[in-house]
């Protein structure tokens, strides 16, 4: 792997975290939803560092060109990203719709 | 309490029918509060129901008629009725014939009593489209969930005390007329069918329309499929809050 494709692995995974952990701190983002996207910058930086394991990985999975193999593991992270955002949502739709049950009960009407 | 029952009605703009319904339940069963549950009808039904004597409460209809019946679930668990019954708000089914199966078969231990349509001689008949695909949901409950029933979307159901109370507790759970018969029968509660004659609709709309139809029937075909007990029990110890 050229080392531009290194650095700019390594840059691309200060950035992730800086920016989620900007938005942590800012509480725009709850530390549970973070942990996907700061796993996934932490990939970033290990791919950046250490490129043997991204040379390891591209022969592993037969692909010749090895920068290839930085775009199959960040797909592998974003559709995990997504996944943990699905599961988080149903646990919200499942909130919410015990709220409103519970809610349409307490404002009973009666004559 | 002892021997009191709850009729849940899932309404949406039916003024024009749910006030006989109401005087037919307070004539045949006299024992029985009534809550109508209501998905914030434009037109009166809210007020002819309370002029009535039912409770009202309102769910927004975007949870649609599983959000409706599932807060009456709720309502009926937590003030302790011995049975709920949950019925069409159109007048479907006709509360004598309920007032019959109350008086006969609630003595065994029952915990699901379900009314078909398809067990003796109905005067309301459907659509060929909707026999058949009422008829396909129910094969599929028999050779993936091995239940036997007749008339799998009937919306006269009763159930007992024990059935409303876990379901009740599970907060995951979403009502369909469907997916209630394969979860009880997992669950090991006993599931009787009776006859129940239903009249048609007199007046206000049907929610059924073929494109409802169709959305309907792929929801219970794709809930069917993936809730398949191949290995092992799905809603086994999956109750918790």
């Amino acid at each position: 792997m050229s080392l531009r494709a290194r650095i700019i692995c390594f840059l691309l995974g200060l950035l992730i975290i800086a920016l989620i952990s900007f938005f942590v701190r800012r509480r725009r983002i709850y530390t549970v939803h973070a942990i996907t996207w700061l796993s996934l910058g932490v990939l970033f930086l290990i791919m950046g560092i250490f490129p043997i394991f991204i040379e390891y990985l591209a022969q592993l999975l037969g692909i010749y060109f090895v920068p290839t193999a930085i775009i199959v593991v960040t797909l592998g992270g974003l559709i995990f990203t997504v996944l943990h955002l699905t599961i988080i949502a149903s646990e919200q739709h499942k909130k919410i719709r015990s709220f409103e049950k519970e809610i349409s009960i307490l404002k009973i009407r009666d004559k | 309490m002892g021997n009191k029952y709850l009729v849940v009605l899932a309404s949406l703009n039916e003024e024009l029918a749910i006030g006989n319904v109401l005087a037919d339940i307070k004539k045949y069963i006299p024992d029985a509060d009534v809550l109508v549950v209501d998905g914030y009808s434009k037109d009166k039904t809210v007020e002819v129901s309370l002029d009535h004597g039912a409770k009202v409460i309102q769910v927004d209809k975007a949870y649609g008629i599983a959000g409706a019946v599932e807060a009456g679930i709720l309502y009926a668990s937590q003030h302790n009725y011995s049975h709920l019954i949950r019925l069409d708000a159109d007048g479907q089914h006709p509360p004598e014939e309920i007032a019959k199966i109350l008086n006969s078969n609630l003595a065994n231990n029952v915990d699901f009593v379900l009314g078909s349509r398809y067990l003796g001689d109905a005067d309301y008949s459907e659509s060929l489209l909707r026999k058949i695909s009422i008829s396909s949901i129910c094969l599929l409950l028999k050779v993936l969930h091995k239940v036997n029933v007749t008339d799998c979307t009937s919306g006269c159901h009763i159930y007992s005390k024990n059935l409303v109370d876990y379901f009740a507790k599970d907060s995951a759970f979403e009502y369909s007329e469907v997916r209630i018969i394969w979860m009880a029968h997992e669950a090991g509660f006993k599931i009787q069918e009776t006859f129940i004659n239903m009249a048609p609709r007199l007046t206000g709309e049907s929610s059924f329309t073929p494109l409802n139809a169709a959305n309907y029937m792929f929801k219970n075909i794709l809930d069917l499929v993936l809730s398949m007990p191949v290995f092992f029990k799905i809603n086994k110890g999956k109750n918790s809050k």
